[in-house]
């Protein structure tokens, strides 16, 4: 067994884009903290995709746009509470239709509707093709244009995920698509944008022949073609905001030795500052320790959650972070009636917090 | 510090091997190419000494370790996959490829030792070593890899 055990793990190797990820790091400063790649994410990406011709999903339920969608998480989170007007009204604001359909190689890509935040940007995304009714998923993945032209220089990586809310009766795979907002990008700027998507693999279709030696993960183009889906996103920086100064709030530390035995992991708390809050998300900027690199030892950092009077709270989502970038940058699983906030929260820390001064 | 070239060697010679301690920890290849990654961003910026060809492969194997433990306990890991959902290599021989299947079927707490054991050379009191646990278990738990392994593979 020790000897086929042996070949079969001969042929496992890392894939050319983790080589070459690797090898990119000399080209950086070492005192630097690198901008990673987060290539769980763009995996998950393909991964998320990858389920959508297997998975049809019953068509009662599939939102049809990113309002229905928020709409859904509402009444998950309210457990099934009606949603208030007020409520009803923050959705609608910031959700900015946009209905733009681009058509390639028999398949048909529609942006349905985006809301943007300072941490992502979160499309809805319609797609349908004849051929696509197996495991697929896009290649390629971009967004440029308006704030993307602020990316901080230097070597940057991109992360995003999505989402398969399921197949409507027709055929057609409703997505949703984050995409993380690169340092010193702000998608509240607003400004004209375009999605590009690139290329189809259909894993079903066309399985690798045997006897091809792999190189990683095997990718091939199926079904090439470029879907290009401009979009103008409303600048809205002037979302009101709900801040804190300060906050003590817990976080792990994680330190290694030798070995695992010599591994240990303290809670500790760390001091982070200028907590802002709006309807679509919050920010916040990391205190110095978190932001310098460490060898042996890293740190995990609690979500937060937001509370709303009446006791519903609503967690909030991480934002691919940059590790020499003390701000963190996340968004809320639906925009939010800010009138309603009582407080964010850090594990067991509560935090208050007050209307910000124009 | 090693110098660029002594980085590119070390990552040319190295990488498979971290890359496949974490696929093995995951079974999910895109957290394994994370943790590779960030277990080769830690050789990249250290300043340990190696004292040699075998302190050098010793570290990483111990630094890819921690990081898949690390990323284990991370919170935005809640997205786990199943073994269906996860992409697999493509094997020359159909017998390697159900080889995998089966190896990938076991539990993490016997796929790391397995592989340290067996792939990487690690004799049972090394591998204790570098997984902190008593060279009995390691014993214990390789046996019943083998044990499961065969069962599973006789199945097929």
């Amino acid at each position: 067994m020790k000897a086929s055990y042996r070949e079969m793990f001969d042929e496992v190797r890392a894939s050319k884009r983790l080589n070459e990820e690797v090898l990119n790091m000399t080209k950086q400063e070492r005192t630097q903290v690198v901008k990673k790649v987060s290539i769980s994410f763009i995996i998950a990406a393909a991964l998320a995709v990858l389920l959508a011709g297997t998975a049809l999903a019953a068509a009662i339920g599939i939102p049809q746009t990113l309002q229905e969608w928020f709409g859904q998480q509402w009444t998950e989170a309210g457990g099934g509470e009606e949603m208030p007007k007020e409520q009803a009204e923050v959705i609608k604001s910031l959700v900015q239709p946009v209905g733009v359909t681009a058509i390639t190689n028999g398949v048909s890509v529609t942006l349905d509707s985006v809301t943007p935040g300072e941490g992502s940007v979160c499309l809805m995304l319609k797609v349908k093709g004849e051929r696509l009714s197996g495991k697929w998923d896009f290649m390629r993945t971009k967004i440029t244009g308006g704030p993307m032209e602020k990316m901080a220089e230097g070597p940057i990586g991109f992360s995003s995920h999505w989402k398969d809310l399921g197949t409507t009766e027709d055929g057609t795979q409703v997505f949703l698509y984050w995409f993380d907002a690169p340092k010193g990008v702000n998608f509240l700027e607003g400004g004209e944008m375009e999605l590009r998507l690139q290329d189809i693999e259909l894993r079903d279709e066309n399985p690798v022949p045997p006897g091809t030696y792999p190189e990683g993960i095997m990718v091939s183009a199926d079904l090439e073609g470029t879907w290009i889906l401009p979009f103008a996103l409303e600048p809205l920086t002037d979302q009101p905001a709900l801040t804190a100064k300060s906050a003590c709030v817990p976080c792990t530390k994680w330190e290694w030795g030798e070995n695992f035995s010599n591994e240990t992991t303290t809670e500790i708390t760390i001091d982070i500052q200028d907590i802002r809050v709006t309807s679509i998300g919050y920010s916040y900027l990391l205190p110095k320790e978190l932001v310098e690199f460490c060898e042996n030892c890293d740190y995990d950092r609690k979500l937060p959650v937001l509370n709303l009077k009446g006791g519903m709270a609503i967690e909030g989502l991480d934002s691919g972070h940059d590790s020499s970038d003390p701000q963190i940058k996340g968004s809320w699983d639906f925009p939010v009636d800010l009138s309603k906030v009582e407080s964010i929260q850090f594990g067991d820390v509560v935090v208050p917090l007050k209307q910000a001064k124009k | 510090m090693l110098t660029e070239r002594q980085f590119t060697d070390a990552a040319e010679r190295y990488l498979d091997m971290v890359y496949r301690i974490a696929l093995n920890w995951f079974r999910n290849p895109a957290d394994a190419e994370d943790a590779a990654q960030n277990a080769m961003l830690r050789l990249w910026r250290t300043d340990t000494e190696f004292q040699g060809e075998d302190h050098l492969r010793h570290w990483l194997v111990r630094v890819a370790l921690n990081e898949c433990k690390r990323m284990s306990a991370h919170p935005w890991r809640k997205r786990t996959v199943s073994l269906d959902q996860c992409p697999e290599p493509v094997f020359s021989d159909p017998a390697r490829q159900t080889l995998y299947q089966e190896v990938m079927e076991l539990p993490a707490k016997y796929r790391v030792p397995l592989y340290l054991y067996y792939y990487e050379g690690y004799k049972v009191d090394e591998v204790g070593e570098l997984l902190g646990l008593n060279a009995s278990t390691v014993q214990t738990r390789l046996a019943r890899a083998r044990a499961k392994l065969k069962i599973q593979l006789e199945e097929v």
